[in-house]
């Protein structure tokens, strides 16, 4: 583990806030590009050694992730509404970040994905706009990361896949029940099941260990260092170069600006709650679609009155949350769905939904195993099904009978959604908490409903002897994103296509934020491929002496 | 199952075949617990609970995740003893919640305690407040009680977790459910 330590006087050529899917590899990309790099992570560094399969740890005490005791989130519907302090974005917190816990779908974007006006006209009353780059820009990053990180799947096995320079790395894993029961169902209903693309190594690669099938992948790290999180892949390299510091325990409270309004580092708190300073040359912000604008936000000075790199005030808004809807059944015989990793087969005949049906976007479907035998009790249910006493005690039975089918979709950006501080409560720094306003646009709530009604079609098909939909959920997320947009039109967004803001020359962005549209939710390849895409961007203008 | 059968099953299961231990005959609540039930640092004693609390509050988890003829319940995996666990380690300031609810359970129950209704009329009140947010968590603590982690004192002997039939090893191999072993014996007479 890295050695390698900074002076906090000492002025390193990038400070990157951050340690999660983008953090991490933009970390490994500086450092082997021969730059001194100090990453912050606000959460603690933990390693393979320290993961448990406990749902409490994980779920109740947080130890992944943000913690609500310590830092609240407050949530309303529209900016008429009061916020009321809830949950309402739940992100990693560790070192690795979101890498570590994340369920480790790994999904492209499509071509349709960066050009959505140019493509079908976009859609009223949002905020959709094309990306200034395109799938043919990113592609080489979409391999690089599946190269680096490790990545199992089948190339050419989806009919909707874009196109790509390379196979993947790794072969799929083993068949699962749950593939077989995708795959009985799409052959019935003329749909195309795959074997999913997974950041989960299938077999050695890399000097790490092949996936040993515990089954404790979403929302847990992975003991065996088989899940491609940066913590396994990208970080230890950074670390080797001798060249990056990896400070955990290290919560950024601002980002400094000198007169000329130029960075000149960050304030953080170390892990005594005591105050502390890095000075760099520039600084990249990685800390996620919440945390990134929240950073920005607070960055308050006499140059920048309304947070730094906001001159236009978009920072933070057109927030996109997951929109994720799921469907239960319970089938005749036991799946075991428990077993290995969380996704087999994925289904993208609905990537983009036929305009006949009067639905704008799309999705994509996935048979999975969503919850643990916590989870699945709580709230693995209908909303009309028994949730406690005797018959829910015999349903609890039906855990390994259990195939949930979870559909990610297009969520449109709306200027109105947004995330800002909320200055009537403080986290237990004394810091402004993330204030989140959401609400879905009607055309995301069709999208939805549209896809709901496929994952029922397809328990069905799979043989389902009972099927129920749960409540889609609408005030809560996991994946944060287009906070901090990109684009070529100073005015319409917050990042360039190198990802610099466009009031801060030495300040970039990279994570959930940058995205422009959601794709169909599944959004961690695309910021890694960015990451490794702005590692080039960020390292070919630093050696031109241009940062 | 009558509340006879029921108290033998109940009696069965804790003290083991052929003992006719009244449960409720002993004045320290978790010492009647004593052969299951030590709290998870050994200790035979509740931590955040009095000892009648911990009874009037374990009657509502066996009503939540009951002990009936489909197998053992939220007593028997020492439910209770995960909740006094993390309302004293990791929860306190839920204490008070959980005290309201049996307060408001008690109140309905008056002039008997909760604990010595029948199974019946136990229903109906916690009926009347299961919509609550007090409900809904200790309805939640139970379920990690029976099929949580088993460090925190439940889940004993993985008691929930052989009951709906999760397995934790650490590691898997394939085939790992029937359908995909049924694909497999199935190519593999084709192959032959």
């Amino acid at each position: 583990m890295g050695g390698t330590t900074y002076k906090t006087t000492d002025v390193v050529d990038f400070v990157i806030v951050g340690s999660g899917a983008a953090g991490g590899v933009l970390a490994k990309e500086l450092s082997t590009n021969g730059f001194r790099v100090v990453m912050l992570e606000q959460g603690p560094r933990l390693n393979a050694g320290d993961f448990k399969h406990d749902e409490y740890w994980a779920f109740q005490r947080n130890s992944l992730t943000n913690n609500w005791k310590d830092q609240p989130n407050t949530f309303r519907k529209t900016a008429q509404d009061k916020a009321e302090k809830q949950p309402a974005v739940w992100y990693g917190r560790v070192v690795g970040g979101g890498s570590v816990h994340f369920t480790s779908n790994y999904w492209r974007f499509h071509e349709i994905d960066f050009k959505e006006v140019s493509m079908k006209g976009g859609v009223p009353g949002t905020g959709v706009v094309d990306w200034p780059i395109s799938y043919a820009d990113l592609e080489p990053y979409y391999t690089k990361a599946e190269w680096e990180l490790g990545v199992s799947g089948l190339a050419g096995s989806s009919p909707f896949d874009p196109p790509r320079s390379k196979p993947y790395p790794l072969p799929p894993m083993p068949l699962k029940s749950s593939g077989v029961l995708m795959e009985r169902a799409a052959k019935k209903l003329g749909w195309h099941a795959f074997p999913a693309p997974l950041a989960i190594i299938s077999q050695n690669y890399n000097n790490r260990p092949a996936c040993m099938h515990c089954g404790f992948c979403e929302a847990f790290g992975c003991e065996y260092g088989a899940k491609s999180s940066t913590l396994a892949t990208t970080i230890p390299i950074a670390e080797a170069t001798g060249r990056c510091e990896i400070r955990s325990d290290s919560y950024v409270s601002q980002v400094e600006v000198n007169a000329q309004g130029r960075v000149t580092g960050v304030v953080y708190f170390d892990k005594n709650k005591k105050e502390q300073r890095q000075k760099a040359k520039a600084v990249v912000v990685c800390a996620n679609g919440a945390e990134t604008p929240r950073l920005l936000l607070m960055s308050k000075s006499q140059k920048f009155p309304d947070g730094l790199a906001n001159s236009n005030g978009l920072v933070g808004k057109y927030l996109m949350f997951d929109s994720g809807a799921m469907s239960g059944g319970v089938f005749e015989h036991p799946l075991n769905d428990f077993k290995s990793v969380h996704v087999n087969r994925v289904i993208h005949d609905f990537y983009e939904i036929d305009p006949k049906h009067g639905v704008y976007g799309g999705g994509g479907l996935d048979g999975r195993f969503d919850m643990y035998p916590v989870g699945f009790a709580n709230g693995g249910f209908g909303a009309d099904m028994p949730r406690w006493g005797s018959e829910f005690k015999k349903n609890l039975k039906w855990f390994p009978r259990m195939m949930y089918v979870l559909s990610h979709n297009t969520v449109f950006p709306v200027e109105s959604n947004t995330i800002s501080l909320d200055d009537n409560v403080k986290d237990a720094w004394g810091l402004p908490v993330i204030r989140v306003t959401y609400k879905n646009h009607p055309e995301t709530d069709k999208t939805i409903a549209f896809m709901q009604a496929r994952e029922l079609e397809l328990l069905d098909a799979a043989g389902a002897l009972q099927k129920w939909q749960m409540p889609a959920w609408d005030s809560f997320s996991v994946h944060l994103l287009g906070t901090c947009r990109m684009g070529n039109d100073p005015k319409q967004s917050v990042i360039n296509a190198d990802h610099r803001t466009h009031d801060v020359p030495n300040l970039f962005l990279c994570d959930g934020s940058s995205l422009v549209t959601s794709g169909r939710n599944q959004p961690t390849e695309t910021i890694q491929a960015l990451a490794f895409r702005a590692g080039d961007r960020i390292t070919a203008l630093a050696k031109r002496g241009e940062v | 199952m009558d509340q006879h059968s029921r108290r033998i099953f109940l009696t069965r299961l804790v003290t083991g075949a052929g003992a006719t231990l009244a449960l409720n005959a002993f004045p320290d609540y978790a010492a009647a617990h004593d052969h299951v039930a030590k709290n998870k640092n050994g200790e035979p004693r509740f931590t955040s609970l009095s000892a009648e609390e911990a009874k009037e509050l374990e009657a509502v988890c066996d009503r939540i995740i009951p002990s009936d003829d489909e197998g053992p319940g939220a007593k028997e995996a020492g439910a209770i003893f995960f909740i006094d666990y993390v309302l004293t380690h990791y929860e306190p300031e839920s204490q008070a919640k959980v005290r309201k609810a049996l307060a408001d359970y008690a109140k309905d129950a008056a002039p008997k305690l909760f604990s010595e209704l029948t199974a019946e009329k136990q229903i109906e009140i916690l009926k009347k407040h299961e919509k609550t947010e007090e409900f809904d968590l200790i309805r939640s603590y139970t379920i990690f009680g029976f099929v949580g982690d088993p460090s925190y004192g439940g889940n004993r002997d993985d008691m929930g977790w052989k009951y709906i039939g999760f397995e934790n090893p650490g590691m898997f191999f394939p085939p790992f459910g029937y359908y995909d072993a049924e694909l497999l014996k199935a190519n593999k007479k084709e192959g032959e």
